[in-house]
């Protein structure tokens, strides 16, 4: 099935919905065999490398569309969290001198702000985690000033925050205000069931910018960039295949 | 239309023709304001929901002042993460919370027993609270008490990425842990009932298209809350929390509930005609973005929602998630009920019912 063709990226999409991680690995590798280093207790057997433009082409769209799919009530979060985890499960498989990851890329932060609820932050974090992007993972339960100033401290360009509950989402605004004081103040990207219900609410807190599922942060961690980043082998930073305009 | 002779219909007839989707003198609204009690006395949430005479005081004046047509004793669902055992997590700004999970591993959910009601200090009070409420109110008062499906209170006691590899992957430890929790859910839903509450809200957010697709509800949730609900000694509305519950509303019903809570985000008119003759809608005003509402936005949401739910009966005027956030102002309240007085006599025009 040729690479780019709908049909392999709606083939990647049927199989991650399916939580069919062999047919997901396949397509995904180019590859026939079975995949049995993906067997769950098989730790530290790896997988070949992924051809590096299949991520951009095949999994990048996929796991948009699946995140527009909940938008659109057509796909139910288990599945956009388990679409993401069986693709992290594939490309952590592969050997970490050979695992795609985008260079350069920015610093990203992600948190669940003053909230338990980690979901969403996980989803987030799996599918950047996916597609090459590093995250720095602040954990949920932080308040606005402790992440404010360790955002501050890592250099943190892109901040990532997730809330679920109204009072977290309007706690916002304290660490937008705090992020202000900085010289260099992090993209503030927020998702998460409240701004969802009300359209205005990520302007009101400070945000720059929200996104409405995972698949949203992969576009939105790139908008500060002029070009997508490219991707290359973690063993190899001149190995670039995947640049797009 | 006179009414001068119109014979006087208390709450609960009101509220009892809307579940049997009939109309009565106009549609009942449900204000969920338990989170407001605090405002009304000056007090923290935390202070409020520490004895139940705040709670009773609270109640009461803001049933009075809003013009509820229902008594809304849902207070805090934390308190069943409490209940087993879990930290309930304190905010002057905002709805209590649950805590770190308190269930975690395969050995755990083994070994886990339900909690007794009357061990539970402040199980003792909401149901003290809720005596006393139906004493002061009367018989004619319709007072809904709330319990959280056992399907779904696990997203709390466990958290919710490890609930979801447990009911994709585990699914013998998703049975186990379930059918634990029942025997919680249909004690304390049945002491709330014995206690004085009319109904129950059954909140059920994992049930919704938005969680879990829905040939997975039918394996899981669906039976749970089936058997569960059968046991109650009342009847239920259930929540999706602001979840959709379009494509599952079929088998909502088949669960025995009497109404559903659909989300601002499901189609109201598609909703319409899958509860015809099934179920009440209860719902579905945007609690989120009601905050910034005007008194005229909020006339006319209501106004909306009642031409394409309310003709023929079987509307109950509520928010979409069964929780008024605390941020939303006084004057909105009362400009949601005001609403349904001026536009929910019935006869109603419009809709397609």
């Amino acid at each position: 099935m040729p690479l780019h063709s709908e049909g392999a990226i709606a083939a990647l999409e049927r199989a991650l919905l399916a939580m069919d991680r062999v047919t997901a690995y396949r397509i995904l590798t180019g590859r026939d065999d079975t995949g049995s280093a993906l067997v769950p207790g098989l730790d530290g057997a790896s997988i070949p490398p992924i051809p590096l433009e299949r991520v951009d082409a095949l999994l990048v769209p996929v796991l948009r569309s699946i995140g527009n799919g909940w938008g659109a009530g057509s796909v139910a979060l288990s599945q956009v969290y388990m679409s993401a985890r069986i693709a992290e499960e594939i490309i952590s498989r592969v050997a970490p001198v050979e695992r795609p990851v985008r260079d350069p890329a920015p610093v990203i932060g992600l948190a669940t702000l003053e909230d338990r609820h980690e979901l969403g932050k996980r989803i987030v974090g799996i599918s950047l985690r996916a597609v090459g992007y590093p995250v720095i993972d602040y954990g949920s339960g932080i308040t606005a000033e402790e992440l404010a100033d360790r955002a501050a401290e890592d250099g943190v360009q892109v901040l990532l925050v997730s809330t679920l509950m109204l009072r977290a989402s309007m706690r916002v605004s304290v660490l937008a205000a705090r992020l202000g004081e900085l010289a260099a103040r992090p993209r503030l990207v927020v998702g998460g069931a409240p701004y969802l219900f009300d359209e205005s609410l990520w302007r009101e807190v400070g945000a720059d910018a929200m996104g409405r599922s995972a698949a949203d942060a992969i576009d939105l961690v790139d908008l500060q960039r002029p070009h997508v980043p490219v991707l290359v082998r973690t063993g190899n930073g001149t190995e670039a295949t995947g640049a797009q305009a | 239309m006179s009414t001068m002779n119109a014979p006087v219909v208390t709450r609960l007839e009101r509220v009892t023709a809307a579940l049997q989707r009939r109309e009565a003198d106009r549609v009942p609204v449900g204000l969920a304001v338990g989170l407001h009690g605090a405002r009304e006395l000056g007090i923290t949430l935390r202070e409020l929901f520490s004895d139940p005479r705040n709670v009773v005081e609270a109640d009461l004046r803001m049933f009075a002042k809003y013009g509820s047509d229902i008594l809304a004793a849902t207070w805090f669902a934390p308190m069943e993460h409490e209940a087993w055992g879990g930290e309930v997590l304190w905010f002057d700004d905002g709805p209590p919370n649950a805590g770190a999970p308190v269930i975690r591993g395969a050995e755990s959910i083994a070994r886990l027993e339900a909690p007794r009601v009357g061990d539970l200090p402040r199980g003792r009070w909401m149901l003290e609270a809720i005596a006393e409420m139906r004493r002061r109110l009367g018989p004619d008062v319709p007072i809904l008490g709330g319990v959280v499906s056992p399907h779904s209170l696990p997203v709390m006691l466990m958290g919710f990425e490890a609930y979801l590899n447990l009911i994709l992957e585990r699914r013998d430890l998703y049975e186990r842990l379930t059918a634990t929790i029942e025997e919680w859910t249909v004690a304390w839903g049945n002491a709330q009932l014995a206690a004085g509450a009319t109904a129950l809200a059954y909140f059920d957010p994992v049930a919704s298209s938005t969680i879990l697709p829905p040939d997975l509800y039918r394996e899981t949730g669906f039976p749970v809350a089936r058997r569960t609900i059968s046991r109650l000694n009342g009847p239920t509305v259930t929540f999706l929390a602001s979840g959709r519950s379009l494509p599952v509303i079929p088998d909502l019903v088949r669960t025995g509930t009497l109404a559903i809570g659909p989300s601002v985000m499901d189609d109201m008119q598609e909703v319409v005609a899958a509860c015809r003759g099934k179920a009440t809608i209860v719902g579905n005003l945007n609690g989120i973005e009601m905050r910034h509402w005007t008194p005229q936005q909020a006339e006319a949401k209501v106004r909306e929602l009642i031409s394409a739910a309310a003709p023929g009966g079987g509307l109950i005027v509520c928010d979409n998630h069964g929780e008024i956030p605390i941020q939303v102002p006084e004057e909105t309240i009362l400009a949601i009920s005001e609403a349904v007085r001026t536009w929910g006599r019935f006869p109603i025009a419009g809709g397609d019912g």
